[in-house]
């Protein structure tokens, strides 16, 4: 990998549209986890207590006042609407969406052209759903159109944009809001164990729940070709903490964004500072693998942690690359 | 030869029309009246909506404010290109070429001696009370002389099929992504009508543009580091900044992208740290460039930018203060201003313009303001002016009064039927009212795109060819 680059090849981005780039990453990934959690919440919720399904879905992004405040009643619907095509949601995936346009619109000479296109496209289509198309029925399929659109952007970029320092602050924001996200999955489910009745007290979740978790995060395929049909929620949560091949994983998240910082630092010559650095080495440390992990309060004490540190990681990139006084 | 198809119902009198005034073109001929005119409206109908949907997925528009509200607007593309002869365009290129050289050194000259003032060929008043003449460029040596890098003359087409300067866009016209993009969208609809078509390339303006631009950096400056200056994305143009920074391989800025140091020198700030930049192609007016010389409230520009462009470390694209020479009333003397830097005759003719500050002329348009389109000389985009033949008499009355009062702000025009050029419409093939905007920039020497804005005023019989009024948009071919 050392020494791709011609030396002296760097572009010498403007800062603002690294943040651009990076924000673009970040969006698109939030958006399409948006995706996959709703789908997967609408299958999950169809056989069984509808709003205790949804009401997991708020706690995941700490959404609950904000939906409460909101004077909405809780029901699959109306969490459904809230986030896909409401606009006041700042966490919707129309809002999502609309940021990444943004980001894309202020991005456009540097972008591939297909790409500008592809998620104005892809905007557009959420952008004209009123709330009376969402329905639960047609839910799976939105989600559907929303998750292969935001695959779509990442397929581009990674076959058409020219590697330059955009294509790298891209990446560095999708692979952080990946980790983020991917904690906040698997914390919703274990939020719920430690909340069930205790340590040592809960009633082992079903197969059918902790099949959900997988495939909320497409990785449940590969979780039966690695694992035992034994495998149980302690190996599901150590694969999508600490699997070095699973490409939704914490480990292999923060792996990649660690590899965006030595790029930086030998193909670009804008070495990141030591609070990045260190940022940098705090998340790594957090997601060593270990092969299972113990559900219960100590799980959801790590989880926290390592989004704290992904909090700590953007906001040393931030003043390191793109607000520098 | 008489048209076919297509054309057969298509009457353009009396207005002269792009194709049939030029169907003795062999080009013409065999591109518009035989292959064009061999086509279906239908297919036409059907091309023209998958081009729209194309410009619109692509977010080739511009913006379009309703209060808080923002609407992506496209241009609307008429499918039906619009010709220009190799004889026409030859002479008219001739022409641009000969006007900038003109305007480059009227602006030189205002900005020192003065001469053409003392010599009594323009008013004094005329150019030094000007809103747009900028103190601060008072011996300011731009690199290589050039002030207006770049250039979008409009042009019409009179009945007899001479093409006139209707006005010359000195400060930063826009329209020429359309030019580009329109071409794309041709050759991607419209293949089996452009195949060996001997249509003059248009893609290579981004290329010849940056050309233009590192030839007019500062002096000493071996691989000038240019950059396109934007108000932002919100800025109604920003499609056009977007592409052209594209077609030219450099840096978008913004004004907080920059700074200018201690020793005048101006940098952008990017993820290596703060990187030099030698030439600003500007896409935002004088007053918001530098709030340190002009407006203090400027949220857009950057601090300094005049100071850099003083002691020659920056060239700004297109020079602060060239407004002036596109001013209405200068215009009128533009004639003048040619042969007296040039010692020529000016190739491509004025609009008869009176200036109503002169009284003979001011007498003249008063007696007949009935026949002439009356404008007042510091407003654009068709504000204050009267029609006279569409007028009503109070109208008129209240045009003769203001002139009366304030003949300086004033002047007038004789009407012109507008060239016209066949056009996709509801009714089939109609005749619809064009003008033409061809881009030329300005380096060592001036490179004139072989094309041009061709804007079409969409509703029948009407004169206003602007995008806020309902004017579309045609590929222009220059053959060869």
């Amino acid at each position: 990998m050392e020494g791709r680059k011609i030396p002296g090849s760097s572009h010498k981005l403007l800062s603002r549209f690294a943040e651009n780039a990076f924000w673009l990453g970040r969006y698109v990934e939030r958006a399409e986890n948006l995706s996959r959690l709703l789908a997967v919440a609408e299958g999950f919720a169809a056989g069984d207590d509808d709003a205790a399904a949804w009401r997991s879905v708020l706690d995941t992004f700490s959404d609950r006042p904000a939906f409460e405040e909101s004077g909405r009643r809780l029901t699959g619907l109306s969490v459904a609407r809230w986030y896909f095509t409401d606009a006041s949601n700042p966490n919707s995936i129309l809002s999502c969406l609309n940021a990444a346009r943004e980001n894309a619109r202020a991005l456009r000479h540097i972008t591939p052209v297909e790409a500008w296109k592809q998620i104005n496209m892809l905007h557009g289509e959420v952008a004209g759903l009123t709330a009376r198309k969402v329905t639960l029925p047609r839910l799976a399929g939105l989600c559907e159109k929303v998750r292969l659109g935001c695959l779509t952007h990442q397929g581009m970029v990674d076959g058409a944009w020219y590697r330059d320092e955009a294509w790298l602050f891209h990446r560095l924001g999708s692979e952080l809001e990946r980790a983020d996200q991917t904690t906040r999955l698997i914390d919703v489910k274990y939020y719920q164990l430690d909340t069930a009745g205790g340590e040592g007290d809960y009633t082992p979740p079903d197969v059918v729940w902790w099949n959900s978790l997988l495939r909320s995060a497409s990785s449940y395929h590969a979780f039966r070709r690695r694992h035992s049909v034994s495998a149980g929620p302690k190996d599901a949560a150590a694969f999508l903490l600490y699997d070095s091949d699973c490409p939704r994983s914490v480990r292999l998240s923060a792996l990649a964004a660690a590899d965006r910082l030595r790029e930086l630092r030998e193909d670009y010559d804008a070495a990141p500072s030591e609070e990045l650095t260190a940022a940098c080495q705090a998340l790594l440390s957090s997601v060593e693998p270990k092969t299972r992990v113990e559900p219960g309060p100590g799980l959801h004490r790590a989880l926290d942690r390592i989004q704290v540190q992904v909090i700590a990681f953007a906001d040393a990139l931030s003043r390191r690359y793109f607000h520098v006084d | 030869m008489a048209p076919t198809g297509l054309f057969n119902s298509y009457n353009p009198d009396p207005a002269f029309c792009e194709v049939l005034g030029r169907a003795s073109d062999a080009e013409v001929n065999r591109l518009f009246l035989n292959r064009l005119g061999g086509k279906t409206r239908s297919t036409l109908a059907q091309r023209k909506a998958r081009a729209e949907e194309e410009m619109y997925n692509l977010g080739i528009t511009f913006t379009v404010y309703f209060g808080e509200e923002t609407v992506d607007r496209i241009l609307p593309f008429d499918v039906i290109p619009r010709p220009i002869t190799k004889p026409d365009w030859d002479s008219l290129e001739a022409g641009v070429v000969q006007r900038i050289a003109a305007l480059n050194a009227f602006l030189r000259d205002i900005y020192h001696d003065r001469k053409i003032l003392k010599d009594g060929v323009i008013p004094s008043d005329l150019v030094l009370k000007n809103k747009y003449y900028l103190e601060e460029m008072i011996g300011v040596d731009p690199p290589g002389g050039v002030y207006t890098h770049i250039c979008g003359t409009d042009m019409i087409r009179d009945q007899a099929g001479d093409f006139l300067i209707l006005e010359d866009n000195c400060r930063a016209p826009s329209g020429v992504s359309y030019v580009i993009e329109n071409r794309h969208l041709m050759m991607r609809s419209f293949p089996d009508l452009m195949e060996n078509a001997r249509v003059r390339p248009v893609s290579d303006y981004g290329v010849r543009l940056r050309e233009k631009l590192a030839d007019s950096a500062p002096q000493g400056v071996m691989d000038p580091s240019i950059v396109l200056m934007t108000p932002g994305v919100y800025n109604s143009a920003y499609f056009e900044h977007v592409f052209l920074a594209r077609e030219m391989g450099v840096p978008l800025v913004e004004g907080r992208d920059l700074f200018v140091d201690r020793n005048d020198e101006v940098f952008m700030n990017t993820v290596c740290g703060p990187q030099p930049v030698h030439v600003i192609y500007r896409r935002i007016d004088d007053a918001f460039l530098d709030p340190e010389a002009f407006r203090k409230d400027s949220m857009l520009g950057c601090n300094g930018l005049m100071r850099a462009m003083k002691a020659g470390k920056v060239a700004i694209a297109n020079a602060p203060g060239t407004g002036v020479a596109d001013d209405k009333a200068v215009y009128a003397y533009m004639p003048e201003i040619v042969r007296y830097y040039l010692s020529e005759e000016p190739i491509l003719k004025n609009v008869d313009t009176y200036v109503c500050r002169r009284p003979e002329d001011r007498a003249y348009v008063l007696d007949h303001i009935d026949e002439l389109v009356t404008k007042p000389v510091g407003e654009s985009g068709g504000y204050g002016i009267t029609v006279g033949p569409r007028a009503t008499k109070a109208e008129r009355e209240a045009a003769g009064k203001a002139i009366a009062k304030d003949p300086s702000n004033y002047i007038a025009q004789p009407m012109i039927t507008l060239s016209v050029c066949p056009t996709l419409t509801s009714e089939g093939v109609a005749p619809r009212h064009v003008d033409l905007r061809p881009f030329a920039v300005t380096g060592k020497g001036t490179f004139v795109l072989p094309g041009g804005l061709t804007r079409v005023a969409m509703k029948k019989g009407s004169l206003i060819v602007n995008s806020s009024q309902g004017g579309g948009s045609k590929d222009t071919w220059v053959l060869s």
